[in-house]
């Protein structure tokens, strides 16, 4: 996965065009699936739903954002990645926080090992890449991999909250906490290993995998 | 959300509260599990009076039981309190209750949470 090739040479007019309008329309819905969050905190202003609502907008929104943004505006491509990836890991740990770590009875200590995990994730790859001990793709994949193991994770207790309570928001939340964690990482490995696709079109799947994943999130926080 | 998963509304919580005997159930199932026969003796009240209550409560998913076993090999039923906290909130003409349950799972919890958010 190498996503500074976006704006660079490669593909037609129209692909480009594609991308352009996907990463638009990521962005666009990013930023409702912000509000709406925002919105439903200020709904109940307590402690566990300011960290679920600042979870969500990191994990999805600020993540998609940043993995658009980043290689456009020309960085680094490992770099951005993992950067990308680890605000995706910070926001999944703010939203086990809010389930877990009881919040509202303020125990900064499961904060602090979030925050500490975050910079650790985030570092880890740079130096193990740096001393040359992996390749950069390696550590990419490493650190997608984590995300994807810990969004797995929060999919499945979204997953068994519909199943315990048929909770329809919970069912959308799981999906789409599932397309964006471990349904773009499979599907950039997949289309990576079993076919001749450009770097375009593994950022076309990754795309359109994670707009499905933000549209089915922002599905789930709106009421009918 | 003017009712909570569990059918919780303002008047169910002023009918369940105003009641007496169901005050002392919740009560004294607070600060231990409690049989029906412990029960009917601690709230002076009728083995059918406690019985409906605590079905009643149940309902509501405001007291759980489990079972036990004695040493006599029989099975009873012990009744403990879920009721932590209680909220209603009057905004914009209508009132929200959330309930704060005890022994409540991450599974409970995400999905309170979460739906909480809408």
């Amino acid at each position: 996965m190498n996503g500074s090739e976006l704006t660079v040479e490669g593909g037609s007019l129209a692909a480009g065009l594609l991308a352009m309008s996907l990463a638009m329309a990521t962005i666009i819905i990013g930023i409702w699936v912000t509000y709406v969050a925002s919105q439903g905190y200020r709904q109940s202003g307590d402690r566990p739903a300011l960290f679920l609502a600042a979870g969500i907008a990191l994990a999805f929104a600020v993540h998609t954002f940043a993995r658009i943004v980043f290689p456009t505006a020309g960085a680094v491509s490992p770099l951005t990645d993992t950067a990308a990836v680890t605000i995706q890991i910070v926001g999944l740990g703010f939203i086990l926080y809010a389930v877990y770590g009881r919040p509202e009875h303020a125990d900064v200590r499961i904060l602090g090992a979030v925050m500490l995990g975050g910079i650790f994730v985030f570092l880890t790859p740079i130096i193990a890449v740096e001393r040359t001990v992996v390749d950069p793709t390696t550590a990419e994949d490493g650190v997608n991999g984590l995300a994807a193991v810990i969004g797995g994770f929060v999919a499945t207790q979204a997953y068994r909250g519909y199943r315990r309570y048929n909770s329809r928001p919970m069912l959308l939340l799981a999906a789409g906490v599932l397309l964006l964690t471990v349904g773009s990482f499979v599907g950039a490995i997949m289309v990576d290993t079993f076919s001749e696709a450009s770097d375009a079109g593994v950022l076309a799947v990754v795309g359109v995998t994670e707009l499905t994943g933000l549209v089915l999130i922002l599905r789930s926080l709106t009421r009918d | 959300m003017a009712e909570d998963r569990d059918g919780m509304t303002a008047e169910t919580v002023g009918e369940l509260l105003e009641d007496e005997y169901t005050r002392s159930i919740l009560a004294e199932t607070s600060t231990q599990p409690l049989s029906a026969a412990e029960l009917v003796d601690r709230c002076n009240a009728s083995s059918p009076t406690v019985y409906r209550r605590v079905e009643r409560l149940q309902e509501h998913n405001l007291l759980e039981s489990e079972q036990k076993l004695d040493p006599d090999g029989h099975h009873h039923r012990l009744f403990s309190a879920r009721l932590e906290r209680l909220t209603i909130e009057l905004t914009d003409g209508s009132y929200e209750v959330s309930v704060d349950r005890t022994d409540e799972d991450a599974i409970e919890r995400f999905t309170n949470l979460y739906e909480g958010l809408r």
